[in-house]
């Protein structure tokens, strides 16, 4: 079992002691960042500290001394954002924080998508994402993108005030498996509701998994509606985009 | 207006602070969204709702939270009878501290006089007897408005002095259209500034916000209630030291947690749920929900925020009720 101390970059060794309360997280943290390189490590604490010129300068480094595209999206850029995810998660960071974090994450990731675009590499999978008709709020549908992108998901994003059928038509169109909705007001909210029943209506539920979050979205309200999945926060949602996709196979 | 002032009261006040507006309402006085977000008659047939119809101790003719914004610019979303209006906030107005212009005529802007003609409607219609709670608007929730949410929020981060000098312009708005509501009947004033725990920290409440806060209770001259969304319970501490009368707070905060935590320097209105109870309940669970804050010490009820469009009636005349029940009982 890797020790603290196994890991090179003082940054990482203290958050991890700092910041992880959780004895899985610590466990897994500490075993990843004991295998990779130093240079991962380096690129990881510079997205924790949402150094966005510092991310962009390893990122190009890392890659002209040959290391892969796909390690280093790995094993830094994403390796990092999920220290930040847990750190919002415990209220230790709050949103200006977690959007500096995808600011430097922006960076890393434009040397590293050309690449895997060309290689013809897939993401974790496709996901669609909007806030529903009637409401304009996008920051919490910003955040869980900003992470799913963050976890190598490709998304699509369908922007505010989407309506039933423009939601319907970017499914169809894209294949996409997954679909999140997101809502901040409590009269906007059954408009989750109304998308599933328009799905339904349509005949293309089945086509799907959708997943709901919001400020005022409960568990409760998402299976009352018929929801396939519903996430407090923007990492639950990149656990629920996970496990659909992974029930979609 | 005693339970403001922290003195004794024979009854623990229902108020809404925010709104309490529903389509059944906006049906039964023909007062329907958006014609009561814009003009003064059914804006303030809405409002008196809240007294005539549900049994409120106040009325607030203010629904939303954009009169200003449409006032100084910001592109509007004015939205039908279900929906709120919203501000387009991903089309922002500025984009630093100097683009920001306050116009002279704000408080005579058609969004914002039409506000202070519904109070003078309600301070007639309804006399002295019933608090009439204006809404001015903090510059934080300005400047999510007026910059973007995201923007504003990264430069709070990047940018500190720059931060603080947005919100010390944007203070002339809250100021001004809060002096002209006083000056126009109202009793006190809602102060929403949406540094809601669900977005940043205690700390920069404390580092960006106490401060102006303080200088809004010396300069507003009337009673005023903050309100701030979310757990909030680690922000209180400062927001007590304010000198505002009340502090309007939501229901992830827990009402005896809430009362220590003031320590009586601020009083609390509050906090029954939205959208599980108020909206998707009954009043058997509202009435819970009002009990736990009288039997915490709070010292004004009402719901934690506007309310649902769909709430119903009975929900809400389930808060005034149960206050009544608590008080016969005790």
């Amino acid at each position: 079992m890797a020790e603290l101390s196994d890991i090179q970059n003082q940054t990482i060794q203290d958050e991890i002691e700092e910041y992880l309360e959780r004895a899985d997280e610590i466990e897994r943290f500490t075993e990843l960042f004991a295998r990779v390189k130093p240079a991962m490590q380096d690129i990881a604490a510079a997205i924790i500290e949402g150094d966005d010129d510092e991310v962009d300068a390893l990122t190009a480094k890392a890659l002209e001394n040959g290391i892969d595209a796909i390690e280093i999206m790995d094993d830094g850029l994403i390796a990092g954002m999920g220290i930040v995810g847990i750190k919002f998660r415990e209220n230790f960071v709050f949103v200006p924080e977690v959007l500096s974090c995808a600011r430097a994450m922006r960076a890393g990731m434009a040397h590293i998508e050309p690449i895997l675009s060309a290689s013809g590499i897939e993401s974790q999978g496709k996901v669609i994402m909007g806030t529903v008709k009637g409401d304009l709020h996008d920051i919490g549908k910003n955040l869980c993108i900003m992470m799913l992108r963050g976890s190598g998901f490709e998304v699509i994003d369908l922007g505010v005030d989407v309506a039933e059928d423009t939601f319907i038509d970017a499914v169809e169109e894209s294949g996409a498996k997954v679909l999140g909705m997101s809502a901040l007001l409590t009269t906007t909210m059954p408009n989750m509701g109304r998308t599933i029943e328009a799905f339904i209506d349509a005949d293309v539920r089945d086509d799907v998994l959708i997943m709901v979050g919001g400020a005022p979205v409960t568990q409760e309200f998402s299976d009352d509606m018929g929801a396939d999945g519903y996430g407090a926060d923007a990492l639950s949602c990149v656990a629920m985009a996970k496990e659909l996709i992974a029930s979609a196979a | 207006m005693a339970a403001l002032a922290g003195q004794p009261v024979d009854r623990t006040p229902v108020c809404c602070p925010t709104s309490v507006a529903t389509v059944e309402l906006m049906d039964l006085v023909d007062a329907p969204f958006p014609d009561a977000n814009r003009q003064a008659a059914p804006m303030a047939r809405l409002a008196a709702t809240a007294h005539t119809i549900l049994g409120f101790d106040s009325v607030m003719p203010v629904f939303s939270i954009i009169q200003e914004s449409s006032a100084l610019g910001c592109k509007m979303q004015w939205e039908g009878k279900d929906n709120w209006p919203t501000v387009r906030m991903s089309e922002p107005i500025w984009d630093s501290v100097d683009d920001i212009y306050i116009p002279n005529d704000l408080t005579s802007h058609p969004d914002t006089q039409c506000v202070l003609d519904a109070i003078k409607l309600l301070r007639e219609e309804l006399g002295p007897d019933v608090a009439i709670i204006g809404k001015t608007m903090g510059p934080w929730s300005l400047a999510y408005h007026c910059f973007g949410v995201e923007k504003f929020l990264l430069l709070s981060l990047d940018d500190p002095e720059a931060t603080k000098a947005i919100l010390e312009k944007l203070k002339k708005v809250t100021i001004d259209f809060g002096i002209a509501q006083v000056e126009a009947g109202v009793d006190a004033l809602t102060l929403p500034d949406h540094a809601t725990g669900d977005l940043v920290s205690g700390e920069y409440y404390q580092r960006y916000l106490r401060d102006l806060h303080i200088e809004f209770a010396e300069r507003i001259p009337c009673p005023l209630i903050l309100h701030i969304c979310g757990r909030t319970v680690d922000r209180m501490g400062f927001i007590s030291e304010t000198g505002m009368a009340a502090f309007h707070y939501d229901s992830k905060n827990a009402p005896e947690e809430s009362m220590q935590t003031v320590e009586g320097r601020i009083a609390l209105v509050g906090n029954i749920n939205n959208p599980e109870t108020l909206f998707s309940k009954g009043p058997e669970d509202v009435k819970a929900e009002v009990f736990a804050n009288l039997d915490a010490g709070v010292q004004m009820i009402g719901p934690e925020c506007a309310v649902p469009l769909q709430t119903s009636i009975a929900n809400l005349r389930a808060i005034p009720e149960a206050v009544r029940e608590w008080h016969a009982a005790h």
